[in-house]
Formats: structure tokens, sequence, C-alpha cells
């Protein structure tokens, strides 16, 4: 089979100039260098047309007989044998070269109107004649095979090279919605997009990317047609009838259907009201879950060529592929969310628990001391001393308690707001800190504590590490974004990840759906920047 | 005087030396809801109140604060805070004279602690020291604290503690006629407009010293 492949292709490339555009469109050849295409005929008329055509150059020479020399007229016979050899190959050429023969000897050579000749240079003539006429045939006849091998390989040419063409396309094709999903486009224009090479690269009239609903329904979650489609992109359909998003659900395999037919309502129902003739399915699996379907059909009669049904699920899997990152994408968010609500929910118990249980039990023990010493009867100098000490001891336990809860959870925070807050941090600073806060009313709590801590690390940082003299803290809520900007006049040269804590912000910021952004140069400076979304709920998970 | 406080103990050692200190202590609440009803009922001189009491432990005490103002004026109360914040302090002391805002561990320096009770039955109006020192600590640019002397700055937290001329002098053992100088240089020096009430100055410096 090589053998034969690799001599075609050698065949191909020795082949009469092939026009490639006239391949590609499968036209029959018909170039300059071709000779036109005689329709096949059965032998014995090929044979009686090549009688005809004898007779008729008889008939012409005939006249010519007086004036020019009979073998000069025997040159006229070859035209016959030729076109025969050309147009129906060698066999036919050669019955009539060995008729033409005869009939010159019969017409031309003495002794006339009988077969036979006089002389041997007439025999010779005859022969030579006869020979001619058959290497003429022979070769005609073989130049008819290798046109017609060349006419074959230029229509198996261009099937290869449209195939090739296909192929191409359908990995550029898959090539873009390949990088749209690992540049982590969102599941809808990922849908949107397969819906759309589908369509387009399938020349369906169709597509549509389909979730499935536990009711037996599917989502339209991407949709692509080129006449106008009874369902919206959204819509809700029932997954009924045959063909197509049913026949998946069912067999969870890719199909095709030559019919589309369901209940109105219905995915195939609705197929079937726009007049798809026929169409392709398959399931977009996501983790083993069945997950959805594709479905790309056409109104043509027609229908999609073979083996589209396989090519459709290669661009199911891309599409899967897309929801298994969002997903994994949003349940990483959803539980960085959650540690860092868990973790806010305990600091702020901590909190609690400190004020209002270890700090008020140590006020009423100092209340106790107070009520014990008076009670100290005269002459025990000593143990009031002990007591007084005792009681200093205790006020300097309750600062410190009071400074480790503020800096386990700021009450001021939850109890008063974020400016307040951020003006407390402000003021204990010990660089000089210019604050603007433009934000009107409170915020969601996950955003105050979130804004509080960024405003809170880079205080610390600026008075720690950066040496700066004064810095500027800017918070605004606006267009959908909570922005809090720090930017201080220290060396720069901080990172995230040195371990000072900025590590921690960037988590809590990422797990709002935020942005947390660092520039320090050195010797320029540190600026801190975060973006909150405002209307950002996903911290509220847990 | 009606003492509210969510916490037995300290609410029980709070009256026992109110009543030490010769106070009719004649109402005990553990809850906001107690304490108006018991304030409304006794009509007392004084209510001591915890800013956090059931049920959200928050601010409870300062809205009941509000309410009791907003009702009976003539009773002085003070808000007695785990922690004490600036925020609060001005929100308070903004419904009049007669509030006082302190650390709940001011109780345990027991004379300190009557004679800021006693100020604030007296219509006076009474500031935490660490909130003041909060607020004086500050780093600030071009700080207009620099200009005073440490002298006047001594003077100045007195004041925003809500310190009478006549209590800044006793306490700093000069006559009040020093002090009254005092007092006007560091108004000039600060801009801030001079005022003969006691409680409308403490107002103007925390408000001059929180913007500032």
């Amino acid at each position: 089979v090589r053998h034969e492949i690799r001599g075609r292709r050698r065949a191909a490339a020795t082949a009469a100039p092939i026009p490639v555009a006239g391949a590609v469109t499968n036209a029959v050849p018909t170039g300059p260098g071709l000779p036109r295409r005689w329709p096949p005929l059965p032998a014995p008329a090929v044979v009686l047309l090549g009688l005809v055509e004898i007779a008729v150059v008889t008939a012409a020479v005939w006249p010519l007989d007086a004036v020019v020399p009979a073998f000069a007229l025997s040159g006229l016979y070859f035209l016959p044998v030729l076109h025969l050899a050309g147009a129906w190959g060698f066999w036919p050429a050669f019955v009539v070269a060995t008729i033409g023969t005869l009939t010159f000897d019969f017409f031309f050579l003495e002794p006339r109107f009988a077969l036979g000749v006089n002389d041997s240079s007439s025999l010779t003539l005859l022969g030579v004649l006869l020979v001619v006429a058959y290497v003429v045939s022979a070769l005609a006849g073989n130049a008819r095979r290798r046109t017609l091998e060349a006419e074959r390989l230029a229509v198996e040419l261009g099937t290869a090279e449209r195939r090739i063409r296909r192929i191409a396309e359908e990995q550029t094709s898959l090539g873009r919605v390949a990088t749209l999903v690992a540049e982590g486009a969102t599941p809808a224009d990922t849908f949107t997009t397969v819906a759309t090479e589908v369509g387009q690269l399938f020349a369906a009239d169709v597509a549509v990317v389909f979730r499935y609903e536990p009711d037996r329904t599917g989502s339209v979650v991407g949709l692509w047609s080129v006449p106008e489609v009874s369902f919206p992109a959204g819509a809700r359909l029932a997954v009924a009838g045959a063909g197509g998003a049913a026949t998946v659900l069912d067999e969870g395999r890719p199909n095709r259907t030559d019919r589309f037919e369901g209940p109105p309502g219905s995915i195939a129902g609705s197929l079937e009201e726009m007049g798809a003739q026929s169409g392709v399915a398959a399931p977009i699996v996501v983790e083993g879950r069945l997950w959805g379907a594709m479905v790309a059909a056409t109104i043509r009669a027609e229908g999609l060529p073979p083996g589209s049904e396989t090519r459709l699920a290669d661009f199911t899997d891309l599409a899967a592929t897309a929801i298994a990152n969002a997903e994994s994408q949003e349940q990483l968010i959803a539980s960085r969310a959650r540690i860092v609500a868990a973790a806010d929910h305990t600091r702020r118990r901590i909190e609690r628990d400190l004020h209002d249980g270890a700090q008020q039990r140590l006020v009423s023990l100092a209340l106790e001391l107070r009520a014990a010493k008076a009670d100290v009867p005269a002459g025990a100098p000593e143990l009031v001393e002990r007591l007084d000490h005792v009681a200093e001891q205790l006020v300097e336990a309750l600062d410190e308690l009071r400074e480790i809860a503020r800096g386990i959870h700021p009450a001021v925070l939850a109890q008063n707001g974020l400016r307040p807050a951020l003006k407390t941090l402000a003021r204990r600073s010990p660089v000089p800190v210019r604050l603007e806060v433009d934000v009107e009313g409170r915020l969601p709590e996950h955003l105050e504590v979130a804004a509080y801590y960024v405003v809170s690390e880079a205080l610390t940082n600026a008075a720690k590490h950066a040496a700066a003299s004064v810095v500027d803290v800017e918070v605004t809520a606006a267009g959908g974004l909570l922005k809090v900007r720090i930017l201080d006049d220290g060396r720069g040269g901080a990172r995230i990840g040195d371990g000072s804590g900025l590590v921690g912000l960037y988590d809590r910021v990422e797990a709002l759906g935020g942005r947390l952004r660092l520039g320090s140069p050195p010797g320029g400076g540190t600026t801190l920047e975060a973006e909150l979304p405002l209307g950002g709920d996903r911290a509220m998970a847990g | 005087v009606v003492v509210a406080d969510d916490d037995v103990l300290l609410r029980e050692g709070l009256a026992q030396l109110l009543t030490g200190a010769g106070f009719d202590v004649v109402g005990r609440a553990g809850d906001a809801a107690q304490l108006l009803a018991l304030v409304r009922e006794a009509k007392p001189d004084l209510a001591t109140v915890d800013i956090r009491m059931p049920p959200t432990h928050t601010v409870e005490g300062l809205d009941a604060a509000r309410t009791i103002r907003g009702e009976l004026p003539g009773t002085a109360i003070l808000v007695l805070s785990a922690h004490v914040e600036v925020e609060q302090a001005t929100e308070l002391l903004a419904a009049g004279a007669g509030i006082g805002y302190l650390l709940k561990d001011r109780v345990t320096d027991v004379e300190d602690f009557l004679s800021s009770v006693d100020r604030v039955v007296k219509g006076g109006s009474v500031v935490d020291p660490a909130l003041v020192q909060e607020l004086l600590a500050a780093r600030r640019v071009d700080d207009p604290l620099q200009a005073l002397s440490p002298r006047e700055r001594e003077v100045l937290g007195l004041m925003a503690e809500g310190r009478s001329n006549a209590g800044i002098g006793h306490q700093l053992w000069v006559t009040e006629g020093t002090i009254e100088k005092h007092v006007r240089s560091i108004l000039m020096k600060l801009r801030i407009a001079e005022t003969t009430d006691d409680h409308r100055r403490v107002l103007a410096v925390l408000a001059y010293l929180d913007s500032h």
C-alpha cells in the first residue's frame, strides 16, 4: 500500500500542471494542458465511429490521388487513429489502424480495389504504415491513460487538501477556545465562543450549549445561529423528544440525528420548528458527571459532514475544562473567604471574651481588693502595702489586656465603622498620617475589616521598616469598588512574601475577589493599593 | 443612683462602692431595657451605664444614654466602657452636659472615680484621661500642638477631660487665675473660640484634637 501511495505521489508530481484552485473547488480539470474529455462509448460504437472517420478520410483523399504520391496520403489515416487512441484508448485505435491500413491498400495501392500488393516497396510502405499506426495508438493510448490518472490524482489531491484545510481550521478554532479557557475566561464567555466557533466551522445554522437542570430541562448557556431561533440565550427548555440533547442525556455519548422531533418548548421541538434537518450532539462531562450538551444543527438537506459528532466532542471537552476550572476557582475563593470569615469570627469572639469576661472579672477583683483593704485592721501596714501593690499590678494587667484585645479585633470597627477605626489607627501610628476617607455610611463588615487590616499593616510597615516621615491614607468607595491606598515617603524595597504580614493581607483581599498591589521601588517610597468589589457577597459564604 | 451592668459581680461591686460613698443606689439593671424602666420609675440623679450589654453586646449603653437624655434631661449619666473611642465620646457628649465617659478600669481608683461621679452629678463633663492622652499623643504633620508649652499641653489635656479652670488649678497646684491665662493662650494659639461654658469648651477641644 505504501508503495502504491508513493508511486501515486510521484505520478502526481510529474503529471501535467494541476490547477490547484480548480482542484479545490472539485471542478473537472480543464486546464490548457489537458484534452477534452470524450464520453465513454461501448467498443463496437467506437470501432464504428473509427470506420466512419476512415470513410471520411478516404473520401477526402480520393480526389488528391492524382496529384499527391500515395505514401504521403497515407499519413492522413493517422488522424482517426490518434483521435480514437486519445479518446478511448489503445484497443479501438488498434482495430481502426488495421482497418485503415487495409482500406489504404484497397483504394490507393496497385492493384486497386483489391487487397494485396504488386511490389515489395508497397508492402514495405504498408508494413511501416501499420507499425507506425500501432505505435501511435499505443502512445496516444498511453497518453490518455496518464491524462486520466492525472485527473484522478488531481481530484484526490483536492479532497486531501480540503481535508487538511478543514483539520487546520478545526485546530485553529480549538486553539482559540483552548487559549480562552487557559486565560481563565468566564464560562459564559467560553460558551458563547464555543457556540460561535462550532457554528462557523461546521457551517451549521445553529449551535447551542446547554446546561442540564435537575428536572429534565436544559438552560441555553451559549448560542449561535444564522436564522432567528425561537429561544433566547438563557432560556430554559425541556429535554424531551428525539435527537440532540435528549439522546445525550439518555446515552451520555456523542450522536447524530437525522430528524429532530419534540414537543413545543423542548430543545428538539424548537430545532424542528426552525426547520433543522439534521444535527450532531455531544455531552459536556465535568469531572465525571454529565453537566450539559452541545448541539449543532443545519437546515440544509445534505446535513452535517460525517464525523461531525466526534469533532464536536473535542469542543465539548474544552468547554468541560473551562467549567471545571471555573468551579475549582470558585470553590477556592469560597473556601478562602470561609477561612478568613472564620478567623475574623474567632478574633471577634476572643475580643468579646476578653472585654466582657476577663476584663470585667479583673475590675471586680480590683474592687473587691479595695474593699478588703478597707477592712484591714489598723496596725498591719505591711498587708496594706502588699494589697496596694497587687491592685497596681491589676491595673497594669487591665491596660495590657485592653491593648491585646484591640490588637486582636478593633471593637470600634464593628461599633462605629471604618472612619473612626481608621482615625484611631492613624492617631496611634508612630508616623504622622494624613487620612482621607470618602465613604458614605457603613459598608459590609467583611469589607470594613479588610480595609482596616490593609491600613493597619501598611502603617505598621511604614513605621517599622520604611523610615517614613509621613503616610497618606486614602479610602474611597465609588464605582462599585472600595479602594484603599496607602502611600509613604520611606525607603521602599518592600515585598509581598518577606514575612511582613502582606501575604495574609493578599489572601484576605483575594478571598473577597479583590486585588492587592504593592509598589515599592528602592528609595521611592511604598504604595500599597487594595481594590475590593463593593457588591461582592462571596465573603458572606460561611 | 441606678447602676446598669450585665456582669453581676461588677454591678454589685459598683453599687457597693457608691453606697459606701454615701450614694443611694435605687436600682440595678442587667440590660438596657431594665435600665430604662428603672430610670423612668425612680428618676435617679445619676445612671451609670455599661456600654456593652445584652442582647448584642455592642453599644446598647450609648443608645440607652441617648434615650435617658431625651426623656429625662436632668439625669446625669456616666457611661463605662471596656475600651474608649473618640467617636463614642463626642457622640455622647454632644447630648449635653452632665455626661461622663470612662474606662471601666477607673472604678479601681476609688477616690478618683468618686470625684468623677461627683463632677458628672454636678453637671460637669468627664472624658477618660486615656482617651485624651491618645488624642494629645497622636503624631501630626505640622503639629499645631508644637506651639504649646509643656504646661499648656498639660492644661489642654485637663480641659479635654472636662475639668473647669478651678479644677485644673486644683489639680496642678496653681491659682485659677494662672490657669485662665494658660487657657486663653492655648485657645488663641489653636484658634479655638473662647467660651465660658465648660461643656462647650470640652466639645470644642475634642473636636479640634480629633480633626487635626
